[in-house]
Order: structure tokens, then C-alpha cells, then sequence
């Protein structure tokens, strides 16, 4: 099998001659992406599989430069992202190291059961931020399942764990259940646990998407990723038990948070 | 919008490029609806306290793209949404997993005796004896879409080399299946297969079968492009009732 080689496109390329792009199976570049966000992309996932270890020292800015066939400031750049991120450090002559990789420890599982999806709200740690809401209830499910509520309450956060931003959640859920549960409500339990002790409506049926996007410039800037980074899009649609749309969310979570485990049979 | 917690200086990109992200956003969500008409440019530039004309710039690439229309003397209308994708499913379910590349071309790209000591990415069970490894490349349309690699038990392996392995495996003595979705980038060998740029998004996934005994049938991983591949999936509820 062929191995296509690193290549950046759109910008410098001091070091290295262009090279000529074979035809077949060879990638084609992203041009829209900046190169040091490639690079940064592509460094994080070097420390990720040990290919860079904790306590290695990196090569030199020239030497990735020449490598890599782009200018020593763009490869500055991308090293200046990863230590303001932790995970590289640089001491005055000596070079940069690894300190240590990607928090993985801190993963988030995405459930596919309502149970699951109870028992993780109730147990959120960390800082949420109250950001101001859209105004309008987004889309109805994509089946067109259904009829939707005469009103939505939206609710739109930022949530922290250990200080990183990872999820930016917009959530609507049917007025009427919030009025039953009083607006206050939601400063002491999650809109599933408001959904759960509703006795108006019982949510009874639901359907979930999970899809990568690219992060549009506020939802970078939120979860300080690069522009057009992958988030994880996760879509949720909860119906009672007349059919009603009582819940709907809108889950951006940075791609390197999150996993689903899925028993098949 | 929390545009007063919102800074343009996090990236490098200019200010109305990161604008047609946020304005291309909209118009996905339904904020701003098809047909309807969008704010006008000044109030715009008012929210996002920038000049007037960036925010006709970051209109401008939107009109490009064909999702909004200028009507002199009467606005800004959004005229269509971005083309829904015809979305390849991610099974999470065992019937999906068994047929989950039915309708797609494939191409053997490698197969040989797994050389190496198989390590489970699941916990638990025991391995068979020996294993034979597969590398099988999916199109859709001639679009590479899938990149899988599966390990299965050696007594297990066919030279019908062409169908999944989990396909094959729909008729055999299946005790259970687990599965775990990662989202990660493409790296220089799987951006190579599927075409797309290098640090692509990508939906991994991770499946392992055991049959009697708790053996390890089959284990594969499998690279699905994150631009045309994604879950859909019922969530589930107690049967009682609560």
C-alpha cells in the first residue's frame, strides 16, 4: 500500500520544494483549514499515540519546519497552541517536551437509554455558564414525528470539567412543564430530572443523532478549538406520552471528549 | 447569540469569514428560517460590533453558496438551506452492524494470518488460537466511505473474502457483540483510503463478537468518514411503566 506523504497546502513552503502530487489514492489537502491548525491537529494526536512521549523533547522548529515543508512561524504557532493547552513545554535553550498527553480520563459517554441520560445530568461536575439563548425552538424532528409544544422554554450552557470547556448544550423543553416546575427549578436539577417529575406529560419515546461538524467561529472560540474543528453534534428529540415534542437539545461537545459504547447483542 | 462573550481574536481567521460560520450556523438550525427575511446588515453589525461592511463580506460568501438573496429595497431573504447529506448510518444495533455495508462496492485491500498477538479493545473473554486479518476499502457512488480492519478467528476464515466479516457472522452462534464509537482524525494511511485530507474527521468504531465459550470471534475496527457518516437511534425507554 501506498502512504501518502504529509503535505500542507495553501501557505509557505519554505524548506522543501513543492513535491508533485502522485494521482490515485493520494489525499486531497484541505485548503480551507489554516496549516497550523492542521499541524496543531496533527501534533496533539502525535503526543495521543506515543509517537511524541511525555518527557521527550520535540524536534526543533526548524527541523518540523523542514519537515513538514512550512515556515518556522507557522510551526510556532501550532507548538504555541499545545502549550497554552499544557501539554508541551518550552524551556529557554533547551528545547520543548511533552508534559503530558490529551486528558482522556475525563471522557463522556453518550447513552442511548433515558435511564443513562437521567443519571448523567444528575451527575454533572464542574463549571456551567449560562449563555444567552436562541429564539426561536431550532427544527422538529427530522421524521417530522410528532406535533410540537405551543411554547418552548431554550436553555443554552457551557460546560467545564477540570476548568476545560467541552460541551456547549442549547436545550428547549415544553413551557408548560416548565411552568409546573416553576423556572427556578433548574438551578437545582437537570431538565431530564424537571422532564422525569413532570405529571403532566411522561416522556416515553425518543431519538437521538450523533454526527461530526466542523466548529463554527462562537462554538471555537467556547470550547477554545481551532476554527472548523470536528465537534461531536448530538441531537436529541423526547416525546410524551400524546406525542408531543417536550424536549429538544442541540449538544456540541469537543470530538476528544466523548465515546458511545453500544452492546449490539 | 452570547456575542458579548464572544471574541474574534481566538482565531487567526478574518472577521468575516468567522461570521459566515456563525450566519451559516443559523441558517442550518432554522434561527434564521427559509424564506424568511435575516436581520439587516446594521443591526447585525450592532450585535456583533463590527463594521457594517464586514458584515456585507460574510453575507456575501452565504450568497455564494446560494443560501441567501439580496431583494433591493426589501433585504436579506434565506433562500435554501445547505444540501442535506445522504447520511451513511453508523449501526449500534446488531441487525444494522450485520448489514451495515449492504448496497456499498468493496475492495479487498489486504488479506493475510494476523502476524501479531491480537490485543481485544474490549475487556473480557478469551482469543482463539489464531487469527486471519482483513483490510476491506467501501464506495458509495465511487466515494471511499468506510476503511475496515478485522481480525477474525482463523478456523472461521472463508475466501468469500468480499462479505463483512459481521455479515458472515450474522449465521453463526453469536453469544454477544459490543461496540464503542470514537471521534478522531484521519492520519496519513487512512486519509490515503478514504481520500479526504489529512486530520479529517473521522467516526471510529470498535466491535467485537464472541461466540461460545467467550471467544473472540471477530474483532474490527472500522473508520467511517465523518462527513457522511453519523448514528441514528432510537433512545431507549424502561418497558414498565414508571
Amino acid at each position: 500500500m501506498k502512504i501518502a506523504k504529509l503535505r500542507m497546502t495553501g501557505g509557505h513552503r519554505a524548506a522543501k520544494k513543492p513535491k508533485r502530487r502522485r494521482n490515485g489514492d493520494n489525499p486531497q489537502l484541505d485548503t480551507d483549514t489554516p496549516i497550523y491548525v492542521q499541524l496543531i491537529t496533527h501534533f496533539r494526536q502525535k503526543i495521543e499515540t506515543d509517537r511524541w512521549q511525555v518527557n521527550e523533547t520535540i524536534p526543533a522548529l526548524e527541523e518540523l519546519a523542514a519537515e513538514y515543508g512550512v515556515a518556522r512561524g507557522t510551526i510556532r504557532q501550532a507548538i504555541g497552541f499545545l502549550q497554552r493547552e499544557g501539554l508541551i513545554a518550552s524551556r529557554r535553550g533547551r528545547g520543548s517536551q511533552v508534559v503530558r498527553k490529551p486528558d482522556n480520563t475525563i471522557w463522556m459517554p453518550l447513552p442511548d437509554s433515558w435511564d443513562d441520560l437521567l443519571h448523567q445530568a444528575d451527575s454533572i461536575v464542574g463549571e456551567v455558564l449560562d449563555l444567552d439563548v436562541p429564539k426561536r425552538l431550532p427544527v422538529s424532528a427530522e421524521n417530522g414525528r410528532g406535533a410540537l409544544a405551543p411554547n418552548y422554554h431554550a436553555v443554552r450552557r457551557l460546560l467545564k470539567r477540570n476548568g476545560i470547556p467541552y460541551l456547549v448544550g442549547t436545550s428547549y423543553v415544553d413551557q408548560r412543564i416548565m411552568a409546573e416546575a416553576g423556572f427556578d427549578a433548574l438551578a437545582t436539577m437537570s431538565i431530564y430530572r424537571v422532564l422525569e417529575h413532570s405529571q403532566r406529560s411522561r416522556a416515553v419515546a425518543g431519538e437521538q443523532t450523533l454526527m461530526l461538524r466542523p466548529a463554527d467561529a462562537e462554538v471555537a472560540y467556547l470550547l477554545q478549538i481551532p476554527l472548523n474543528g470536528a465537534v461531536v453534534c448530538v441531537m436529541r428529540w423526547v416525546f410524551d406520552q400524546h406525542d408531543t415534542l417536550i424536549y429538544q437539545s442541540e449538544g456540541l461537545f469537543r470530538s476528544d471528549f466523548v465515546h458511545a459504547d453500544r452492546r449490539l447483542k | 447569540m452570547a456575542t458579548q462573550s464572544f471574541d474574534f481574536a481566538h482565531n487567526r481567521a478574518p472577521i468575516y469569514i468567522q461570521l459566515s460560520t456563525i450566519f451559516r450556523r443559523l441558517i442550518v438550525n432554522g434561527q434564521w428560517p427559509v424564506d424568511r427575511q435575516i436581520p439587516t446588515h446594521d443591526a447585525l453589525a450592532a450585535q456583533f460590533e463590527v463594521n457594517s461592511a464586514t458584515i456585507r463580506k460574510a453575507i456575501a460568501i452565504l450568497e455564494q453558496e446560494g443560501l441567501v438573496a439580496r431583494f433591493r429595497g426589501h433585504g436579506t431573504f434565506v433562500t435554501a438551506k445547505p444540501t442535506a447529506t445522504d447520511w451513511l448510518a453508523i449501526p449500534t444495533s446488531w441487525y444494522a452492524a450485520t448489514s451495515a455495508f449492504e448496497g456499498l462496492d468493496v475492495e479487498l485491500v489486504s488479506s493475510h494470518p494476523a502476524a501479531e498477538l491480537l490485543t481485544p479493545f474490549h475487556a473480557g473473554g478469551r482469543l482463539a488460537a489464531a487469527y486471519h486479518f482483513t483490510r476491506r476499502l467501501y464506495r458509495r457512488n465511487r466515494q471511499p466511505v468506510v476503511v475496515e480492519e478485522s481480525f477474525v478467528d482463523a478456523a472461521l476464515h472463508r475466501e468469500t473474502e468480499t462479505t463483512a466479516p459481521l455479515t458472515q457472522l450474522a449465521a453463526m452462534a453469536v453469544r454477544a457483540a459490543e461496540e464503542t464509537i470514537l471521534f478522531r482524525i484521519a492520519d496519513n494511511e487512512i486519509s490515503a483510503l478514504l481520500a479526504v485530507p489529512l486530520n479529517a474527521p473521522l467516526a471510529i468504531v470498535h466491535q467485537s463478537v464472541r461466540g461460545d465459550g467467550d471467544v473472540l470471534l471477530c474483532q474490527s475496527k472500522l473508520y467511517f468518514r465523518g462527513d457522511v457518516a453519523r448514528v441514528s437511534e432510537p433512545i431507549r425507554f424502561a418497558a414498565v411503566a414508571r
